[in-house]
């Protein structure tokens, strides 16, 4: 069995009266692509935001690669964090930094040095696999919604981390971007053995680039299995994630 | 009740939730500002930040405070002449109008209007960051936001307002020389011949200190209140106008405080 990367155990997370998190488990497995699916408010993105530390759980426990983070100060924090890249479902750019500066970003604070020409290559490279050429020197509000999302993108894998999560990276996007999105997470993974987490909407998305499908709903996993399950699943909540109704015949 | 009587029992409760929220705030101010001392000597130093963060406070504030300066000097001169010529005392004119240009108003106005200015944009940077998730980006790129965003901009006030003070003093006692002469025809002289002799090098370094003083206040409000903003761009709103009473309310306090401590000073020779 291969190792694994992400564990999360027990996890609860409230917002005031709002019982978000109840008790989640999940596993997550070195190389593995891991999709995310569940209606909009269930409590993905807080999940995501317990996995890189932005948000600490009222209880349970999340592991990475062993380690156990919420246990970890500030300082330990950062140090885990060096092997994430996080594709935020806002985008959220650094809108004083140009669309260079900001793929760049993560080169310039990490702790390997990167010559400038190495930098210069590295976010056209990263650009270029989502489709965007010559925008380097654009400002983050002069972009639209898809391309600020994909200079996301570029910005999460600058660095080549060994854990990348992305929260939606296809929404908003034309078919054909979201091909070459999906190429592009697939790429990232078969090339470093990079782990990855996917929150999607998309479900042809989810069934193309899954190892593995999780289910989330009232704050729990309420089903997992590879895509090949999940299609053949009786589970009626999962049967109406992926044939809602609007679109049976 | 009268409508007077109601208008001033509104007054003193709108006063009084100035004071609560201020003195609410005191406390997350102090402890950040205890954090960032901490996170200061940690390395690594980001001189470009802190110069940009410099050039931010200082360019974006030196035309409003050259402006205040200017007439803040204008007009004192104004009252000055007018009162002393009363009593035949024009020669002390220029001494007064220097010394509480060095001690008091200097420091005060050019603090003030670099919160309006500067203060006001620290708290609406940070906090459109907060909300569009730009500081928990920062965060997963094993950066620490507050050691990036904040330590620098906290430093830059404590450094620029000193700068800014210097250059409204000479603005002021300037405009208030040219006031005196032209308006008021006192002799060029007159306006400058006893400031040499009233006036302490310890005056103006005084003044200074306490501009570094409301540099780390007016700076420190706005990181507090941007930093910690919630709820998109009416949060964002509302952060931008709390650093601005904040920082005004604590620069005026510290400053009666910082008089109080340094009048011996000041009165020793
Ligand atoms: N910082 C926060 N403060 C208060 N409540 C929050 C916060 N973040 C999330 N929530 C609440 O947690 C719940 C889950 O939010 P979350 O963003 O994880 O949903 P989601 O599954 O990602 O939905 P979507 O698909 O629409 O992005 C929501 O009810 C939301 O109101
Ligand atoms: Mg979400």
């Amino acid at each position: 069995m291969r190792r694994t990367v992400i564990e999360v155990v027990g996890l609860h997370k409230s917002f005031g009266p709002n019982h978000v998190l109840r008790g989640l488990d999940l596993t997550v497995e070195k190389g593995a692509i891991q999709v995310i699916i569940g209606a909009s408010g269930s409590g993905k993105s807080v999940l995501l935001k317990h996995i890189i530390g932005l948000l600490s759980p009222d209880a349970g426990r999340i592991y990475v690669d062993g380690e156990e983070i919420t246990r970890m100060s500030p300082r330990e924090i950062m140090r885990v964090r060096k092997k994430f890249g996080m594709v935020f479902q806002t985008s959220a750019l650094f809108d004083s930094l140009t669309v260079a500066e900001n793929v760049a970003f993560p080169l310039r604070v990490g702790d390997r040095q990167y010559g400038e020409e190495e930098i210069r290559r590295i976010v056209r490279e990263k650009l270029a696999l989502v489709h965007l050429e010559g925008v380097e020197h654009l400002m983050p509000a002069e972009l639209s919604g898809g391309m600020k999302k994909r200079v996301a993108l570029a910005r999460a894998v600058a660095h080549d981390p060994e854990i990348v999560l992305y929260d939606e990276p296809t929404t908003g996007l034309d078919p054909i971007t979201v091909e070459s999105v999906n190429d592009l997470i697939l790429e990232t993974r078969d090339r470093l053995q990079v782990t990855s987490v996917v929150i999607s909407h998309d479900m042809a998305s989810a069934l193309y680039i899954a190892d593995d499908i999780a289910v989330l709903k009232e704050g729990r996993i309420i089903f997992r299995g590879t895509p090949e399950e999940i299609q053949r699943a009786d589970h009626p909540y999962v049967r109406r994630f992926l044939h809602p109704r609007a679109a049976r015949p | 009740m009268g409508d007077l009587g109601r208008g001033a029992l509104r007054l003193v409760g709108t006063l009084g939730d100035i004071v609560l929220q201020v003195v609410a705030d005191l406390g997350g101010m102090a402890r950040m500002g205890a954090r960032l001392l901490v996170l200061t000597i940690r390395p690594p130093y980001r001189l470009r930040n802190l110069l940009s963060a410099m050039e931010a406070i200082g360019f974006g504030s030196l035309s409003v405070v050259v402006l205040t300066a200017f007439f803040a000097g204008a007009v004192f001169s104004l009252q000055v002449s007018l009162a002393f010529s009363l009593f035949n005392a024009e020669t002390l004119v220029g001494a007064t109008i220097a010394l509480s240009m060095a001690r008091e108003l200097a420091p005060v106005l050019t603090a003030l209007m670099v919160t309006g200015r500067a203060g006001s944009a620290i708290a609406t940077e940070l906090g459109t960051m907060r909300v569009s998730e730009q500081i928990d980006a920062l965060a997963t790129m094993a950066v620490e936001p507050e050691h990036y965003l904040l330590v620098p901009r906290v430093w830059a006030g404590v450094l620029t307002l000193p700068l800014l003070t210097a250059i409204f003093n000479l603005v002021a006692i300037l405009a208030a020389s040219f006031v005196a002469i032209t308006v008021e025809n006192l002799s060029v002289a007159a306006f400058w011949a006893r400031i040499p002799s009233w006036v302490d090098p310890k005056d103006v370094i005084g003044g200074l200190i306490k501009s570094a003083v409301f540099g780390l206040i007016l700076s420190l409000a706005g990181c507090y209140k941007g930093y910690n903003a919630t709820g998109g761009a009416r949060g964002v709103g509302l952060a931008t106008t709390q650093a601005v009473v904040l920082g005004s309310v604590l620069i005026l306090v510290s400053d009666y405080l910082l008089t109080t401590v340094m009048l011996p000073w000041w009165r020793s020779s």
